[in-house]
């Protein structure tokens, strides 16, 4: 008999997250388009913004901070995580060598990667949109920290890759076992009614007011419980193509 | 050596899609998966490819659980017509991805092959038509080399050249680089010339799993007067039968034929032989089940 190929799921998973990487490269297009017009937009008013007048005096202070630009980057992470886990995705990994595991930890890095590279771009669009009003309002600029530190880096890093997380775990969940299906709704919906029924419930202060690094931890533990949830349930997941 | 093995194996979406089948397939052969619509071709191809898990029963492929088995995934290839890639790779990036994947790839094989069908590297898989879609998976699938190679209806949507010169292909790449081939398809008449074992499914169990002659041999054709016949169908089972001008004509079980064949002769009786493609039909129709009889 022809002898049998043996290959690692190690190697099936590099080749795997090398041409999802190349493949998937829109979805970082369309994060820098919409980090621009999200930067055109808020550019007038910032993403805060106060002010108050006397008799011959009106001032109005305009934020510009990375808040925004986190938030967009976010749940950009969170839609891009749940189209890697749709049908059409999920067909195309059957054309190559895969199984459900190893297009499950490729897509992992890749959302790992992809979460890297978006917080260089909106780093970057921040930048611009900084020095963008720069150019314009030369005189009423006040800059307070333009250099972004390490933690702060950590901290969106960690974020946009825990909403990714969330995405990848929801997505496969709903195309995991029927108990998972049923098990996932059930908590959404839970977890819907107490978000609106009862918001002052959800307490994120005590959170807040970790440090940056602590955050980053928590959040990076968060992502992590979820890969290997995604991991679990797509190990368990059958193939349905019609 | 045995690929496949299958132990009471059943599979239930709601309704039993399989009923406890148990077989075996041999390495290197050429195997044909046989069966009306939804008779359980598919469901069984899915669960070798492990894509599908058994709700009771054994499957085992390559000696291991094939189900999200990398191990099976990487000796084996199953092509269909939801084979489906990247809107941005064209057929030539999708040649160069398949070449990094698999380990015995031959891309000059699939550039020469494709050339041969007329198909242009240039385009994007969407954008073939269905029986170019056909042949551009076919040829994924040959050039491959996989060890377990599934083809689920491979030549849906070729004209009739391309079918016969791809069955030619399927043959040729099998002779040189010998594997398993597991195909289903609705032009038995035009595979069975490559076919070595028929493993024919009905409403998901596996009725007959033979090598081609001997499958052939399974039902024969008796026509003769039918006062001579009535007596010898009566004593066996009849598979269809029709009588015409006291002339009757019937298909039975030849192994139920205990008569040689110079008293047949001798009483007017003669016996024919059937195609693959008509044992399948006579063996899957269901009794008294005649279109004729919804236009009388």
């Amino acid at each position: 008999m022809q002898s049998l190929t043996n290959i690692s799921l190690k190697t099936i998973v590099k080749k795997q997250v090398k041409w999802k990487a190349k493949l998937y490269i829109s979805a970082l297009s369309s994060l820098v388009i919409v980090q621009i017009i999200f930067g055109l937009l808020t550019s007038s008013a910032g993403s805060g913004s106060s002010g108050y007048g006397g008799e011959n005096l009106t001032v109005h202070f305009s934020n510009y901070s990375l808040d925004t630009f986190l938030i967009v980057t976010a749940i950009w992470a969170f839609i891009v995580a749940l189209l890697f886990t749709t049908k059409a995705y999920r067909i195309d990994d059957l054309s190559v060598i895969s199984s459900r595991t190893s297009s499950a930890i490729a897509n992992i890095f890749v959302m790992i990667i992809y979460s890297f590279i978006a917080v260089i771009i909106m780093i970057s669009t921040y930048y611009l949109q900084v020095f963008g009003i720069l150019l314009v309002e030369k005189k009423s600029f006040i800059i307070e920290d333009l250099f972004i530190s390490p933690s702060i880096l950590l901290l969106c890093f960690s974020s946009v890759c825990l909403f990714g997380a969330i995405g990848l775990l929801l997505g496969t969940s709903f195309k995991g076992p029927v108990v998972i299906k049923i098990l996932v709704s059930t908590l959404l919906l839970l977890g819907l009614i107490l978000f609106f029924m009862s918001p002052e419930s959800i307490n994120v202060r005590s959170l807040i007011m970790l440090s940056n690094l602590m955050i980053s931890v928590l959040y990076l533990l968060m992502a992590l419980l979820c890969f290997s949830l995604t991991i679990w349930i797509a190990d368990k997941a059958e193939v349905t193509r019609k | 050596m045995n690929i496949i093995q299958c132990e009471e194996l059943s599979k239930s979406f709601g309704r039993n899609a399989l009923q406890r089948v148990t077989c075996t397939i041999d390495a290197e052969k050429i195997i044909g998966i046989i069966g009306r619509n939804g008779a359980g071709k598919s469901t069984l191809l899915n669960i070798f490819a492990g894509y599908l898990k058994p709700t009771t029963g054994s499957c085992k492929v390559f000696n291991e659980n094939p189900f999200n088995n990398i191990h099976t995934a990487a000796n084996m290839i199953f092509i269909d017509d939801q084979l489906s890639f990247s809107d941005y790779l064209s057929l030539e990036d999708i040649l160069k991805m398949g070449a990094d994947f698999y380990p015995n790839w031959q891309n000059e094989l699939a550039y020469r092959m494709l050339e041969y069908a007329g198909i242009d590297l240039t385009a994007k898989h969407q954008q073939l038509s269905k029986g170019q879609l056909a042949t551009f998976n076919l040829v994924y699938g040959l050039v491959s080399r996989c060890a377990l190679t599934i083809l689920d209806e491979p030549m849906n949507g070729m004209d009739e050249v391309i079918r016969t010169d791809f069955y030619r292909a399927i043959l040729k790449e099998y002779l040189a680089f010998p594997r398993t081939f597991l195909i289903t398809s609705h032009h038995l008449q035009e595979m069975e010339s490559i076919l070595e074992e028929i493993i024919l499914i009905d409403e998901g169990s596996i009725i007959a799993h033979a090598p081609l002659d001997e499958f052939k041999e399974q039902l024969i054709s008796l026509s003769g007067p039918s006062d001579a016949l009535a007596e010898l169908l009566s004593e066996t089972e009849v598979y269809a039968q029709k009588i015409m001008a006291g002339m009757t004509s019937a298909i039975i079980d030849a192994s139920n034929l205990f008569i040689s064949e110079e008293i047949l002769r001798a009483k007017g009786i003669t016996i024919s032989s059937l195609t693959a493609s008509e044992v399948c039909k006579y063996l899957t129709s269901k009794k008294g089940s005649d279109i004729d009889a919804i236009f009388d």
